[in-house]
């Protein structure tokens, strides 16, 4: 009996042991893929970091329809179309706010621009981006402003004025 | 794709192959943003035949991840019968910003408390930039420029004299590239 428990008191000893290496192998291998995914993380939100900025903001982007903007009486219209399309043909009263001359046009919106009027923004149709693009630019700098875009755009715009005629 | 820091055009591709048994007849594809502009080599592909859609991205004051749907129309031609197709392609741009600004537009509501707000430039790491603050265009407000890391990271401190009016200015910053072509990079300071 004494030599059995002996030997189970061995067996058991090695059993442990074998226990506490699979334990260490398993943390081991554990901490070699939470430090992979961890740097894959750091990698993704470096090269990502503007785009998560712009989705957290982007929820604060409300849709207008154009009888809303025909009824709005106090706010700012932009149009984020080229100075081309803008000078060509715009909504009446609408300033001109576009990314690729973003400089030269902010200061002329900023005059006109009060924080409790919104902000109701358009560009060439539905399948344009401008006008959530200038929308988000605007949203991460004016924080608490109410940013409309419109929906359906210029045209939209264009159909609704002519049917009213 | 992502374009090169400063670039002003990317040009871009997209390869096709006519997987069907009728020649196709392409009208000029259309982009979803006046940036974009691209072109065809021919009009008419065989069955079978491969082609490339070449283009060009104007980069020119966007920043970040820029998306623009190209539509592809066109029409089978079967035997006189013309079969209307439509194909969208997604580009997708991300341009990086040889300086990252903070505060683009800094913002105080009129009648606040005076207090002097911090816009910090991060020059991108492909380069190192020395930059200055060149001008603020109104003396309303001043500024006190810092370098926290040398070609890298610089503060702007803007302290306004009074908040009671509504009133805005434009600060310049300035700095020179390894070619000697002076940059300028703009920050709207306002008081509404």
């Amino acid at each position: 009996m004494e030599s059995n428990t002996q030997m189970l008191g061995g067996r058991s000893g090695r059993g442990k042991l074998e226990r506490l290496s699979l334990i260490l192998k398993y943390a081991f291998r554990s901490f070699i893929l939470l430090s992979i995914s961890a740097g894959v993380s750091i990698a993704m939100a470096r090269l990502h970091s503007e785009q998560e900025h712009f989705s957290l903001v982007h929820w604060q982007i409300r849709e207008l329809d154009v009888a809303g903007l025909d009824a709005m009486t106090e706010c700012v219209v932009v149009d984020a179309r080229s100075r081309q399309l803008y000078e060509k043909e715009h909504i009446s009263g609408a300033i001109l706010l576009s990314e690729e001359s973003w400089d030269a046009t902010l200061p002329t919106f900023l005059e006109q621009w009060q924080p409790e009027r919104p902000i109701v923004i358009y560009c060439s149709g539905q399948a344009c981006s401008a006008s959530k693009r200038v929308a988000l630019r605007l949203l991460m700098d004016l924080s608490g402003a109410r940013i409309y875009v419109l929906n359906g755009g210029f045209p939209a715009w264009q159909a609704y004025s002519h049917n009213r005629k | 794709m992502t374009a090169p820091l400063d670039a002003a055009i990317v040009a871009f591709t997209f390869d096709f192959k006519n997987n069907g048994k009728l020649p196709v007849e392409f009208v000029s594809p259309i982009a979803s943003c006046g940036c974009t502009s691209i072109k065809l080599d021919k009009s008419t592909y065989a069955p079978g035949e491969s082609g490339v859609l070449k283009g060009t991205y104007n980069t020119r004051g966007r920043r970040g991840v820029n998306s623009v749907t190209i539509t592809a129309k066109g029409a089978e031609l079967d035997a006189g019968v013309r079969r209307p197709f439509s194909d969208t392609l997604n580009l997708r741009v991300v341009i990086p910003e040889v300086v990252k600004i903070s505060h683009g537009i800094t913002l105080w509501r009129m009648n606040s408390e005076v207090v002097a707000k911090t816009i910090r430039f991060e020059v991108n790491e492909a380069r190192l930039l020395a930059l200055k603050l060149a001008k603020i265009d109104n003396k309303n407000f001043e500024g006190k420029w810092k370098e926290i890391q040398a070609g890298r990271i610089y503060e702007l401190k803007v302290l306004p004299a009074s908040t009671a009016q509504s009133q805005q200015a434009m600060v310049t910053v300035e700095g020179m590239d390894e070619t000697g072509k002076t940059l300028r990079f703009y920050v709207h300071l306002i008081i509404r």
